[in-house]
């Protein structure tokens, strides 16, 4: 796919994760899951996260991913970094920073359009969804439609 | 005015009788069962009055019928006749009085020889067509004087003889599986096609969204369940229907194929009716549920963030519920979003697809071939059924 990726400078203290094999995992909201399936929504930055996804790098576990975690979700999701750089994005490793989670990283869609950022939500969506939810917790039911 | 007194009593039974009180459904037959006596009624009079067009004024008011109660014993609903305060009184035996005798006999005597009695009025016979169309197999009702221990028989294999003793069709309530291959929109009607036949249903405008999204041309259109009133003619074919629900039906529903007759099957031979048809959940009741959970959202739903999605939005998918429910396109996932809108969303082999309601009914429309750079995006200042059916069948035209 190759589309061009941001054009934003890393800070000092980040660092582009490249090995397009590892695995990152992300957090659904238990309101983005419907039919088992995420929304494309839970793979796209909202407005106060300014452009950059938080995912964990798979240096922790998708279940340490899931405890660590302080907001709602129902699960963990993956995707790998080649999937990301395919869908025209990068994984931002800024875990270096103050008050990041361990093994915090970003995928960035700083400087996309509204439909830039669309297309590689769903493509995103897409291939985790393939992927299949690599943790969800046994005392929690998934909800949705 | 003098006291009411009883005029006639309908004992109802079956299974569904079985229980005090009585189904409410059931009323239908009482109010049915007052207007074939009126009938009966102005043409006695009528005929003793040859030379009158109509009856008086007021004649019809004369029967005054109160349900005071309903007795113990399967459904024994007791039709009390109150007198006028036009006349202080009721001859105890005007027309009403014989049309309630003549209706009893009238069944008796199609069910014992088939026959009408000779001074049953002719004309009147089609309105056994609403009177007993709730009888279900098993189903009776017996009309009796009060006072008498027995009665006139009613059952719906001798309404249907009654009423083809003087008409080449009669009517039921009916169901029938099959599938939409022709559309009359201006005559408000389709055809469907069963195992064995192409019946033309007449439909209600509010079901036209349903029919028009079951359509699809050469007859691969999903399969259908209807029901409604069914016209049938003497073998039991239906010739005609007027359809008030339908939903989509499953396999089951094909195989046991096709007609699902409201009367008893060891009564009427029904050539096309073997099986019958489970009664179908709401096809929509799953996305309705959905909309159901998405309204419960409160303020911060989203970790503190999120606004519930607004009323407009919600009660819009309601609309579509059908449409997003029909199983001719990929099955529709709904979410909420931040903004207070509705996100729907849907996959194929190769592509991703959403619709984001905005709170102000617009709506954005995203499609993405996720094997290639295809993108396509569209915003809709509002988005209506066909619109919103040929996204869902075909994606996004720019």
């Amino acid at each position: 796919m190759n589309q061009p990726g941001p054009s934003v400078r890393l800070d000092d203290d980040e660092l582009l994760v490249e090995d397009s094999a590892e695995f990152v995992w992300r957090q659904v909201h238990p309101q983005f899951l419907s039919d088992g399936q995420p929304s494309s929504q839970a793979f796209k930055p909202t407005p106060k996260d300014e452009g950059k996804l938080s995912v964990i790098r798979q240096s922790v576990t998708a279940e340490e991913a899931f405890e660590q975690y302080e907001h709602s979700s129902a699960g963990t999701w993956s995707v790998r970094v080649g999937e990301v750089a395919e869908a025209g994005s990068r994984v931002v490793d800024d875990s270096a920073k103050p008050e990041t989670p361990k093994a915090h990283a970003y995928i960035d869609f700083r400087g996309f359009t509204r439909g830039q950022v669309e297309r590689i939500a769903k493509v995103l969506r897409s291939a985790a969804n393939a992927h299949g939810c690599q943790y969800s917790p046994p005392t929690r039911t998934t909800i949705g439609g | 005015m003098t006291e009411p007194e009883p005029f006639v009593e309908l004992r109802m039974r079956g299974q569904r009788f079985d229980h005090p009180g009585m189904p409410v459904e059931a009323l239908s037959e009482l109010v049915a069962y007052r207007e074939l006596l009126v009938e009966v009624a102005k043409a006695l009079f009528l005929r003793s009055h040859p030379g009158r067009q109509r009856v008086p004024k007021g004649f019809v008011e004369r029967l005054r019928l109160r349900l005071r109660r309903v007795d113990e014993g399967s459904a024994l609903p007791v039709l009390e006749r109150l007198d006028t305060e036009a006349e202080g009184f009721f001859p105890r035996d005007d027309e009403f009085a014989v049309a309630r005798r003549l209706i009893e006999a009238a069944i008796s005597s199609v069910a014992s020889a088939d026959t009408l009695p000779p001074d049953f009025p002719e004309d009147v016979v089609g309105y056994f067509n609403r009177f007993g169309r709730s009888l279900l197999p098993g189903d009776s009702i017996e009309l009796r004087e009060p006072g008498r221990e027995r009665g006139a028989v009613y059952t719906a294999n001798v309404r249907r003889r009654l009423l083809l003793s003087r008409s080449s069709t009669y009517r039921v309530n009916a169901t029938l599986a099959g599938r939409i291959v022709e559309i009359d929109a201006e005559d408000a009607a389709f055809n469907l096609r069963t195992s064995n036949s192409v019946v033309r249903c007449h439909f209600e405008s509010e079901l036209f969204p349903f029919i028009r999204n079951a359509l699809l041309p050469d007859g691969a259109g999903p399969a259908v369940r209807v029901s409604g009133e069914a016209v049938l003619d003497r073998i039991d074919k239906v010739v005609r229907m007027e359809v008030t629900e339908a939903g989509y039906a499953d396999d089951a529903d094909e195989e046991s194929d096709t007609l699902s007759i409201d009367a008893d099957p060891a009564d009427i031979p029904p050539p096309r009716t073997s099986a019958t048809i489970p009664r179908q959940s709401d096809p929509a009741a799953k996305v309705n549920r959905r909309i159901d959970a998405l309204e419960s959202l409160e303020p911060g739903w989203l970790d503190g963030e999120g606004e519930p999605p607004a009323r407009e939005v919600l009660a819009r998918l309601r609309h579509l519920a059908l449409v997003l429910a029909a199983p001719i396109h990929p099955p529709v996932r709904i979410y909420p979003t931040p903004e207070g809108g509705v996100q729907l969303e849907w996959t194929n082999e190769t592509h991703e697809y959403s619709i984001e309601f905005h709170p102000d009914l617009s709506a954005y429309v995203v499609q993405v071939d996720t094997a290639s750079d295809d993108f396509r995006e569209r915003l809709y200042k509002s988005l209506d059924d066909e619109s919103l059916t040929n996204i869902l069948l075909g994606g996004v035209t720019v």
